[in-house]
């Protein structure tokens, strides 16, 4: 029949019941007494020597209609309901699918399992969509019912980093209307959500040690020098093993004493040997496994060729200093970047260019707007002083990276498969070589020519990084990816890192362009001191229930009986006076 | 101390019939010196010549004989049901004590031959009035058994007057006891302390009643309908009693535990000419 009530709270009002009977029997304690004629009680009264207590329960009219009336006016307060048969309802579950769920994957499960129970009750038919809380990923399960929502869950695999769950808790609520229900489940309480989603925590602080970091560093003797950064986010001192090895082999092991809140940085060396050069930095497992180890690779970056054709002294100086900064540059003849004054009519090279345009002329001062792009993207140009030469027009495939004014400042010009930065001002008369916007730009120019070249490098990525593999348009990228478990798996290349730890290649047809050691990015994922639990709220509950039931139909009945009950009441009281 | 001044005014009445037993104050049932005429008759051998009433011999020239009453000092077996009953309430107690030095008191001035029997249930003993007088003696001491009084195991004198002090609260027929009493051309009077809220307690709720000769425990629920019944059912046993008690020729009279004693005479003892005034 399904009876549940509107306000189970009032139950406790059934407390009055053996109150009741408490007040009744110390009201009625025995009272004793001698007699003499007892043999006359004997001959009258027919109920048991020690049938004191049912007997006044079985005779104390009072007593039961007193607590009848308790109970229906409990019954009353509480409000019973049943559900209609013909109701239905949708709940959508946004599961948290960031990676510090996969510390409270046991939980999460129990969690959801909990919920579904707990709400599969509210309504005689309801629809599950279960649904990760980073939209970009597939979601799990939809339209099912309870036990294809909890086999969904096999699919739960929390890899993201740090996103906003505002887009999936939108589409959640687009699938379950506004009448549906969305809980978003995740480790820490959520109070703020958007779409009337209820929030629901399974998290609990954990004392995490995790890997934050690794750099590598060629000695100048052919080895290679290697820096961990380890955090402690838990409250206490803590100890933890790290060992090291490399190309299976163990390099060394060493205890770490941890202070809480601190990053304590370790170092080493290890030897350039012959091979891929894989290895992983393991510490001690604890709750969250995620970031205890590391998988590396001994870096091996392209080589950037460059040339400087520019005569004025501080232009050569500027550049010079710029390209000690780029790790891998070398001064060559043929190179793949060069800098140089040119005007913008001048002829391209066959590599990347970084041209300073001459004129006369010159535009004033005005305020420097950046362009939509990833080389100007989130850099601060407030205060950058420079004077655009006047008559530079951008062709059709530029991009004016940064204007002043209604004069472009920088253009990002394409030649023939090679792309040439121009610099259209006077860098004499402007702070361009001071401007930590303008050395940014360049390195991320230098960087982006880098990426370009079809060359095999080495190096160490975070999950999820983005990465571009240089290489003809034409030739078809093809990847593998190796998990720190040995398991190797092929790989859908675009241009971004795995998901997951692990050892990564890419190839351009049959060259082998990238080789990666992939470590758990993302480090505050580790951080679980604001994790809390969250209960889902009881009034949500019976919101649904409420909204899902007929609350009325007992009603006539309790008020009728609970008029009986005072007129039985009236009346055992009247005719006991007269006794 | 009240029994003996309620004996001075007070006392049990004996005129309602002839008694037998040694010369007394008392018309007997035989011939005696005493003054009260009583007949003439013919002289027979055997009579005494002391009792011819010469004259009449002068007037016809026949030997009658001029018979008076004889007077004698009546027989009284005294019966004290010692059961707890009759001591259990205080007033009960005092009222039974008062009762009994009466009718001992009351015997004394009646110059009557006093037997005394304790009795409870089947022990039965009977006990020197003269020790009654120590005012150490404690009547309850001797109540063992309590029960129905087995009044057949006590030595009654043939034609004697028994005075059987009881409360009568004993589920057992009025016929068994009153036959035991009257035996042997006994007469006898039965004379009843009772309490007042025995007949009519104030019992209400939940009660833990413990009889008091056998120590017994009842848990009670007592509403005012059960109350109603005991009442009836009370009444109805002492209305027994008195049926029966009429129906053997018995006196009875209750006497009420919670009043002086002369009032508790006065109640229904006096009415029932059980106890007469004199003196």
């Amino acid at each position: 029949m399904g009876i549940s009530f509107a306000h189970p709270l009032a139950l406790w009002g059934l407390l009055g019941l053996p109150v009741i009977l408490a007040i009744h029997f110390l009201q009625s304690r025995n009272r004793r007494e001698e007699v003499s004629t007892l043999f006359l009680l004997e001959m009258l009264a027919e109920e048991t020597r020690r049938g004191a207590v049912f007997s006044y329960l079985r005779n104390g009219l009072q007593l039961w209609l007193q607590l009848l009336a308790v109970l229906l006016f409990t019954l009353l307060l509480a409000g019973p309901m049943r559900l209609h048969e013909e109701s239905i309802q949708s709940i959508a579950l946004v599961v948290d699918s960031s990676v510090s769920m996969r510390a409270f994957e046991r939980e999460v499960t129990e969690e959801v399992r909990r919920l579904i129970e707990l709400l599969d009750g509210t309504a005689a038919k309801t629809e599950w969509w279960i649904l990760p809380s980073d939209s970009r990923r597939a979601e799990w399960a939809r339209g099912a019912d309870k036990e294809e929502a909890l086999a969904a869950l096999n699919d739960f695999d929390p890899l993201s980093g740090p996103h906003s769950a505002r887009e999936a808790i939108a589409r959640a609520r687009q699938v379950v209307g506004p009448e549906g229900l969305v809980v978003v489940l995740s480790d820490h309480p959520n109070e703020d959500l958007p779409g009337q989603a209820v929030p629901v925590s399974v998290g609990h602080p954990l004392d995490n040690i995790g890997i934050s970091g690794v750099r590598f560093e060629a000695s100048e003797t052919g080895e290679m020098n290697w820096q961990l950064s380890v955090v402690n986010f838990g409250n206490e001192v803590s100890a933890r093993r790290l060992e090291v090895e490399l190309a299976g082999a163990p390099m060394g092991a060493q205890t770490l004493e941890l202070n809480p809140g601190a990053i304590t940085t370790v170092s080493g060396t290890l030897p350039v040997t012959e091979g891929e050069g894989r290895g992983e930095f393991r510490l001690t497992s604890d709750a969250f496994s995620w970031d205890d180890v590391r998988p590396f690779v001994l870096p091996k970056p392209k080589s950037l060729g460059f040339r400087i054709e520019v005569d004025a002294p501080h232009l050569r100086e500027w550049a010079e200093r710029v390209m000690d900064t780029v790790s891998g540059s070398e001064s060559v003849l043929f190179a793949d970047v060069v800098w140089r004054e040119a005007a913008a009519d001048a002829a391209g090279l066959d590599s990347a260019e970084l041209r300073f345009l001459t004129g006369k002329e010159t535009g004033p001062y005005a305020r420097v707007a950046p362009g939509d792009h990833p080389l100007v993207r989130d850099l601060s140009w407030e205060g950058f002083l420079a004077q655009p030469f006047l008559n530079l027009v951008p062709a059709p495939g530029d991009e004016v990276l940064l204007w002043m004014g209604e004069h472009p400042l920088v253009v990002l010009h394409p030649v023939s498969g090679v792309e040439a930065l121009w610099f259209n001002f006077d860098v004499a008369a402007s702070n361009a070589d001071r401007w930590p916007g303008m050395v940014l730009l360049l390195n991320r120019f230098l960087s982006r020519v880098r990426e370009g070249l079809p060359q095999e490098e080495s190096l160490n990525l975070e999950t999820r990084q983005l990465l571009r593999v240089g290489g003809n348009a034409d030739t078809p990228l093809r990847a593998e990816f190796t998990g720190v478990n040995g398991e190797v798996e092929s790989f859908s290349w675009r241009n971004r890192a795995p998901d997951r730890p692990g050892y990564l290649k890419v190839w351009a047809g049959e060259e082998l362009r990238l080789h990666a050691g992939v470590g758990a990015g993302d480090s505050a994922e580790g951080n679980f001191q604001s994790a809390r639990p969250q209960a889902f709220p009881e009034d949500v509950r019976l919101h649904l229930r409420r909204r899902n039931s007929e609350t009325e139909f007992l009603l006539p009945l309790i008020f009728a009986l609970l008029a009986g009950t005072l007129v039985a009441a009236w009346w055992s009281e009247t005719r006991g006076g007269r006794t | 101390m009240e029994a003996g001044v309620c004996a001075r005014h007070l006392r049990i009445c004996l005129r309602e019939r002839s008694w037998q037993g040694s010369q007394g104050n008392w018309a007997g049932a035989g011939i005696g010196s005493s003054i009260d005429f009583q007949d003439h008759r013919p002289y027979m051998p055997g009579d005494d010549p002391r009792y011819i009433d010469w004259a009449a011999y002068a007037r016809s020239g026949q030997t009658i004989m001029k018979l008076y009453r004889e007077e004698v000092s009546p027989r009284m077996d005294l019966v004290l049901d010692v059961s707890r009953s009759m001591f259990y309430d205080p007033d009960k107690r005092a009222q039974t004590l008062r009762l009994f030095f009466f009718c001992m008191e009351s015997a004394r001035a009646l110059n009557a031959s006093l037997q005394v029997y304790l009795v409870s249930g089947g022990d039965c003993h009977q006990v020197d009035p003269d020790r009654l007088r120590d005012p150490e003696w404690e009547p309850e001491a001797v109540a063992e058994s309590g029960g129905v009084p087995m009044l057949d195991r006590l030595p009654f004198r043939n034609n004697s007057i028994r005075l059987f002090l009881s409360d009568v609260l004993y589920d057992a027929s009025p016929d068994l006891i009153l036959r035991e009493l009257l035996r042997g051309k006994g007469r006898g009077v039965l004379l009843s302390p009772y309490l007042r809220r025995e007949a009519d307690p104030d019992w209400h709720g939940n009660m833990e009643l413990r009889e008091c000769e056998r120590g017994w425990i009842r848990r009670q629920r007592v509403d005012a309908s059960l109350l109603k019944r005991y009442r009836e059912a009370y009444m109805r046993h002492i209305q027994s009693w008195r049926d029966t008690c009429r129906r053997y020729q018995t006196g009875m009279a209750r006497v009420p535990g919670d009043c002086g004693l002369a009032d508790a005479l006065r109640e229904e003892a006096i009415p029932n000419g059980l106890v007469e005034l004199w003196g």
